[in-house]
């Protein structure tokens, strides 16, 4: 009996070591949104110690905001300045190792200039009007790049699509009721 | 497939159940055209579930993700084209099926709830055309969800949803791509299943003295699909979807997609009332059909009066269409 409860505790301390080993770096801010030009605060926990390299990464840019020394505690608290010429969009701040390794991010949505916070719908418009953008029903000129493979699969799927199409509409079966 | 596979697969997948009786008219297009409408349903389902991994519902995010589906997402760019292009496709179905329907005079007695579970999906995919314009969230598409705001605030307590003081815990677009997403198709599904289940049960308004059966029908049905399916792949090659600039606010300078240019055409007279009372009239007209058709007969093209109204109403959207497409661009909303 006494051998189970020791194996169940060593079980569960084997469970919490692991989890620990787990959870890594954290990064952490008071805001989930911030206009462009402006401070973002920005804390982190749990790190080793060395420099860090903090960047703000989008769908299609990465911006750097600089390096961040991290002494023995794993802690650092940073101001860092957003700047005014951002493209409004959802970002992650990430801060990577000395080594280049990914070890923390963050969720972080930057709205322009004069535009309103994140929960507020109207927050689109304001950016392209505060990045100095007119108002235009064109269409965006856009590079639309498609692998070989990609036309391949698209010409597969329509040939197939169209010659059984065209196969079962003239033979149809007929089978009596 | 070989007569043994067949029965094999008889054996198993309970085909010949397929096999009962249908008026042999059906194997003509005419009668097909609520099929075509399910399988582009299907197909915007499928390739609704593609881009919905790739979309990011936020104020914030929302442009560039459809850019990033654009140019980088593998196939991104056609399996969006081909959704656009399915919707656009599922309105001419859908309505060609409606007129046949409404011509026939199918909505008489015993089919009525049949009609009105198709009246409730023409409804619901109205509205799943028009939430998935807003998605885009470009100029179009951000005009697109000001006219939800607009339309939430004219209607009070119905439309209370659309409007900004709804929640401050998410963004209306957000709440507008679980509607396009979840909501309205689930709706529509179990609509869907209601009229499958009538007119399996009900049958269909059709001369029955020449049968076929139901899986001849089925199979000719999966043929015209796929060659419906090829024609929607070709046009998204070669006429692929573009997005327009991401939004500026305080003006209104775009025209929404085309389905929906009626109802713009009669903003341009109302104001935003329009976007409202266009709607209502059709579907409330569509709704109240086979309660004011009374004739005993259930002879094709002779309603009477219902018939005439219901030519006097297309005319109207068509003539509104016209308007909305080449009249010029007007705000329509206090912005």
């Amino acid at each position: 009996m006494r051998a189970r409860i020791i194996g169940r505790l060593g079980l569960l301390a084997l469970v919490g070591v692991s989890l620990a080993a787990v959870h890594g770096a954290v990064l952490k801010s008071s805001l989930s949104s911030v206009e462009a030009g402006r401070v973002l605060p920005l804390q982190g926990a749990e790190f080793h110690a060395g420099t860090f390299s903090l960047v703000l990464v989008g769908v299609f840019d990465e911006y750097s905001l600089g390096d961040v020394e991290i002494g023995e505690s794993g802690t650092f608290s940073i101001d860092l300045e957003i700047s005014a010429s951002l493209r409004p969009g959802q970002y992650q701040v990430v801060a990577f190792s000395p080594e280049g390794e990914r070890e923390a991010a963050l969720d972080m949505s930057v709205a322009a200039a004069s535009a309103a916070p994140e929960a507020d719908h109207a927050d689109a418009g304001g950016h392209a009007e505060a990045m100095g953008v007119e108002a235009t029903a064109e269409e965006m000129v856009i590079e639309r790049s498609m692998a070989g493979a990609g036309w391949g699969v698209i010409g597969l799927l329509i040939g197939l699509a169209g010659g059984v199409g065209a196969v079962l509409v003239r033979r149809t079966p007929v089978t009596e009721a | 497939m070989t007569p043994k596979f067949g029965d094999a697969l008889n054996e198993r997948l309970g085909l010949k159940a397929l096999d009962y009786e249908v008026p042999k008219t059906t194997d003509r297009l005419k009668y097909m055209l609520g099929g075509l409408t399910a399988f582009l349903i299907a197909l915007l389902v499928v390739t609704g579930l593609y881009l919905s991994q790739y979309y990011n519902p936020t104020p914030a995010g929302a442009h560039d993700s459809v850019l990033y589906l654009i140019t980088r997402a593998p196939l991104g760019d056609w399996v969006r084209s081909l959704h656009y292009w399915s919707a656009g496709g599922v309105v001419v179905t859908v309505t060609a099926h409606l007129a046949y329907v409404f011509w026939r005079r199918s909505y008489k007695r015993p089919r009525e709830v049949t009609w009105w579970a198709g009246v409730a999906m023409a409804g619901v995919l109205f509205l799943l055309t028009i939430t998935g314009t807003v998605l885009r969230y470009d100029q179009e598409g951000f005009e697109a969800l000001l006219h939800f705001v607009a339309g939430g605030n004219l209607t009070g307590a119905f439309g209370a949803f659309f409007t900004e003081g709804f929640t401050p815990s998410t963004s209306l677009l957000s709440r507008i791509f679980g509607l396009h997403t979840s909501l309205l198709p689930i709706l529509l599904f179990m609509l869907i299943g209601l009229h499958f289940w009538l007119i399996r049960q009900l049958g269909i308004h059709a001369d029955y003295s020449e049968t076929g059966i139901f899986r001849n029908h089925a199979t000719r049905l999966g043929g015209f699909s796929l060659l419906l399916f090829a024609g929607l792949g070709l046009l998204a090659v070669s006429m692929p979807e573009g997005i327009g600039y991401p939004a500026v606010s305080g003006v209104e300078i775009t025209k929404p997609f085309w389905p929906v240019l009626w109802v713009y055409g009669l903003e341009n007279m109302l104001g935003a009332w329009g976007m409202i009372l266009g709607p209502a009239i059709i579907f409330v007209f569509l709704a109240a059909v086979p309660l004011l058709d009374r004739r005993e007969d259930d002879t094709p093209g002779r309603h009477g009066w219902v018939g005439w109204t219901g030519v006097v109403l297309s005319v109207a959207v068509l003539a509104l269409w016209l308007y909305g497409r080449f009249g010029e661009a007007q705000q329509h909303i206090g912005m």
